[in-house]
């Protein structure tokens, strides 16, 4: 009778059940594993046997024949080599108890029998448990990671020895219990916006769009203090939710990018890539589809420096994410969704040499080269930032200054604040914030009082708004009210918000 | 629209307007092109010209129409009505003229604005400040759609009365620089705008050089804001003084290199300009109208005071002011659509 082992494989993100059987008959003694196994699970068979006689077992000197089933979807990875150890022995009478039964086995054999750590524990047993599985076996290293999908048993294991003997009802292991965890305790913070002195006008541009979602532009001279100002853009928005940090560590977890000794993101990602990052390094791909920097910067902040810089096809494949907060890759093996729900920052200068903006430095390009600069980055792409902000250069006495009031902590409990009355109002409409507000339910949320109404038409004259600049400045003031506490949008909202608008001249 | 004289408009782009001058006094319009051997007899001409003149593009001649008529543009002529008089004044006047918007306000009195493309924040509130009054007081602001001053130069004048005349480099449909497109539309709307060649022709160094002794000689006088020792803002005074116009110069820093041409300007004898009643007086024009006073609230008028003596960033303003940068960047909002301030490149703000 071939046993049967119950384990997962990954794909994308999107778990699926395999089952691994084993066949042991008579016959010259051969050890073949079928069912669309990679190299790693091929190379699998020679860990297991050395796996299984280091611990003392018994390799049966017979024809083995390991399926994995279902037998069409390519089997990746070194996750299969205990459920193919414990599949043995079961087969050859050395596992006697019908324990397994019910049980997703997880984890890679060293060659003396240790379980060692696997990518994409959490999301396979997040979604296993979502078909129906609610015991697990896995690595002791990633029992932790597991142990964040409420109502499941997580067995940890260290070796196939102590895993085999529980499964025969020789020793009890104790189930992983979860570790608390609190997330708003904000984990220490490298730094803070008080450190920058100055640069008010830019500081609440970012907690505006911090608070409202809202993805921002920085247009400034090298060394205006762009990336300063990026990197503590993290530190103002929202703590996590462990629903949040559960699906961000997921991310982590199935590319292998978990650091060492962390079980749960808890700090929201910051990702900032090179411009010289590949279209699939940017949105994800591969022949085995992988989430790339978009989803990486899961909520979370993805800040591209340079931004027209970046390869022409990776900045114009970041719209599908920007406005679905998800990405769809599609290879010929099939297709993979991964989320991105990010904030997009980015950074460019006002031209190729820097100092356009800039009073006290002479700027030596042509108009057609500034032109041809700013076209890098196209109307639509242009078109998904919310705020336009110039940054001034930063005055001697502010680059010195390293005192400073902590900042972040009270701009943070304010964008929390407003992300709470964003989240309330639009809980049955599947929004998350102001951002994302557009055509109807623009005008539904940003209705506006006549006084208000003939300002805005007053000033989209004066000023000569774009319909676009008028749509952006509504959603802005929208969040500018939010941050106040105030449901009703009123003149100052108003007229702060077009300030920050994107203007089509800047120049 | 005539098509000969479309025909007759596409040799611009090979002939100079003194040959074009000379041809149409030796043969009418029709015999340019019925007896064009004749012609080519008389005038030594290029090639290509020869080929313009013995088989004309009927099918960009009947497109240019089609456009002229779609856009609302049209030929003036030299010698009828509509062609302004003063372009007489010019050793060599344009045969004709490409004009698109409100024509009739070249017959009005007409002040030039020019300056460098590259201005400092002072260049552009001084020519804001200048051209604004200068429109007030009834003048119309003729300047060339460049980019920096220029562009300010006919932004101030449309804040005003709307009246400004762009001259072109390039034909009607090429308006160059492309970011001052949106600008060329909104002066459609109350001016107007000027072209020596025909609609589709690009943008072509020499002719701004050409262009601007039109811009000079539409004009009563030439103010020139910031200008750097070779811009050509100083090629439009030259030919503001060969045709014995007023040329007006604002002083700027001695250590500015925007400044450099119009020091000079002032060394050689132009009139020093501090205000709009400098450049009136000298012309013998009333001066302006006096700014209907604004309104502000408190909060607004301690925020215009601040850029009293110039324009200030929006961080030295929240500074200087003590408030939230929220607050200031309400204010900004409330005052720009006042039209008290108005905002510079790189995020500063200045008095109007």
């Amino acid at each position: 009778m071939p046993s049967k082992v119950t384990s997962f494989v990954l794909d994308g993100l999107t778990a699926i059940p395999a089952e691994v059987e084993t066949d042991i008959s008579g016959g010259l003694p051969s050890f073949t594993v079928v069912g669309l196994p990679d190299t790693a699970v091929q190379e699998s068979r020679e860990r297991v046997r050395a796996a299984v006689r280091n611990t003392g077992f018994r390799f049966p000197l017979s024809r083995i024949t390991v399926n994995l089933a279902p037998a069409d979807l390519k089997k990746e990875g070194p996750l299969f080599d205990l459920p193919i150890a414990i599949s043995l022995l079961l087969a050859s009478g050395q596992i006697l108890s019908r324990r397994h039964e019910g049980t997703v086995f997880l984890g890679e054999l060293s060659l003396a029998g240790e379980v060692k750590i696997v990518r994409g524990i959490l999301p396979i047993v997040r979604r296993a448990k979502q078909l129906g599985f609610h015991r697990f076996i896995v690595p002791a290293e990633g029992a932790a990671e597991a142990s964040w999908v409420e109502g499941v048993e997580i067995t940890p294991v260290v070796d196939l020895r102590q895993a085999v003997n529980y499964l025969n009802g020789e020793t009890e292991i104790p189930l992983q219990s979860r570790s608390a965890v609190d997330l708003a305790e904000a984990p220490l913070e490298l730094c803070d916006f008080g450190e920058i002195k100055g640069q008010e006008g830019a500081k609440r541009a970012l907690e505006v769009a911090a608070a409202g979602g809202h993805h921002l532009i920085m247009i400034g001279s090298p060394g205006a203090g762009k990336t300063m100002l990026a990197r503590r853009l993290v530190t103002v928005m929202p703590p996590l939710t462990l629903a949040e940090a559960v699906e961000v560590t997921e991310i982590y977890s199935i590319c292998g990018h978990l650091p060492t000794g962390q079980t749960l993101i808890k700090r929201r990602p910051f990702r900032t890539p090179h411009h010289s990052i590949s279209y699939a390094g940017l949105v994800g791909g591969g022949t085995t589809p992988s989430p790339g920097e978009v989803s990486l910067a899961h909520q979370g902040v993805l800040f591209l420096d340079e931004f027209p810089e970046f390869r022409r096809d990776a900045l114009e494949a970041l719209r599908q994410p920007l406005e679905e907060g998800v990405v769809h890759i599609t290879r010929v093996r099939g297709t993979a969704d991964f989320p991105a729900q990010f904030m997009l920052l980015a950074a460019m200068n006002p031209c190729p040499c820097g100092f356009a903006l800039d009073p006290k430095h002479d700027c030596r390009c042509g108009g057609g080269e500034i032109r041809r600069y700013r076209h890098k980055v196209s109307g639509p792409l242009w078109d998904r930032f919310d705020i336009h902000l110039l940054v001034p250069p930063l005055t001697v006495e502010e680059l010195v200054a390293t005192d400073g009031a902590d900042q972040s902590g009270s701009m943070r409990d304010r964008v929390t604040r407003c992300r709470q009355r964003q989240a309330e109002r639009y809980q049955n409409l599947g929004l998350r914030c102001n951002a994302q507000l557009s055509g109807k339910l623009l005008r539904r949320f940003c209705a506006l009082e006549p006084r208000e109404k003939s300002f805005l038409r007053q000033a989209a004259d004066r000023l000569h708004l774009t319909a676009r600049a008028y749509d952006r400045s509504l959603k802005l003031a929208r969040t500018i009210a939010d941050l106040e506490g105030q449901e009703q949008i009123h003149l100052p909202h108003l007229a702060e918000a077009m300030q920050h608008r994107g203007s089509e001249d800047w120049m | 629209m005539d098509e000969l004289r479309v025909a007759f408009s596409l040799l611009a782009e090979t002939l100079s307007p003194r040959r074009m001058n000379q041809i149409l006094k030796q043969f009418s319009l029709g015999q340019v092109f019925s007896e064009s051997k004749q012609v080519l007899a008389r005038f030594p001409l290029p090639d290509s010209t020869y080929r313009l003149l013995a088989q004309p593009d009927e099918r960009q001649i009947r497109e240019i129409i089609g456009w002229c008529q779609a856009e609302g543009a049209e030929m003036l002529w030299r010698g009828e009505s509509g062609y302004p008089p003063r372009l007489e004044a010019l050793a060599d006047p344009p045969p004709f003229l490409y004009a698109q918007g409100k024509v009739k306000i070249l017959e009005q009195d007409a002040m030039a604005v020019v300056g460098t493309r590259r201005p400092t924040a002072y260049g552009r509130q001084a020519t804001f400040r200048l051209s604004a009054d200068l429109a007030r007081a009834g003048l119309v602001i003729v300047s060339g759609l460049a980019r920096g001053l220029d562009t300010e130069a006919h932004k101030a004048a449309l804040e005003e009365t709307g009246l400004t005349v762009a001259v072109l480099g390039s034909g009607l449909q090429k308006v160059y620089p492309q970011e001052n497109k949106n600008l060329a539309s909104r002066i459609l709307d109350s001016g107007c705008l000027l072209a020596e060649v025909a609609p589709p022709v690009g943008p072509m160094p020499w002719r701004f050089v050409a262009r601007n002794r039109i811009l000079a000689a539409l004009a009563l006088g030439v103010l020139v804001v910031e200008a750097g020792e070779k811009s050509g803002a100083l090629i439009t005074a030259d030919f503001a003084l060969d045709l014995g116009l007023e040329v007006f110069a604002v002083p700027g820093s001695i250590f500015a290199a925007q400044s450099q041409g119009c020091l000079r300007l002032l060394q050689e004898g132009a009139k020093l300009v501090r205000t709009a009643e400098d450049v009136l007086q000298e012309l013998g024009l009333a001066s302006p109208p006096a700014q209907p006073s604004l309104i502000l609230s408190e909060e607004e008028e301690r925020v215009h005071a601040l850029l009293q003596d110039g324009p200030l960033g929006l961080d030295e303003l929240i500074q200087q002011s003590g408030l939230a940068a929220a607050q200031i960047l309400a204010l900004l909002t409330l005052l720009e659509v006042k039209g008290a301030i108005c905002p510079l490149p790189g995020r500063f703000y200045c008095q109007t």
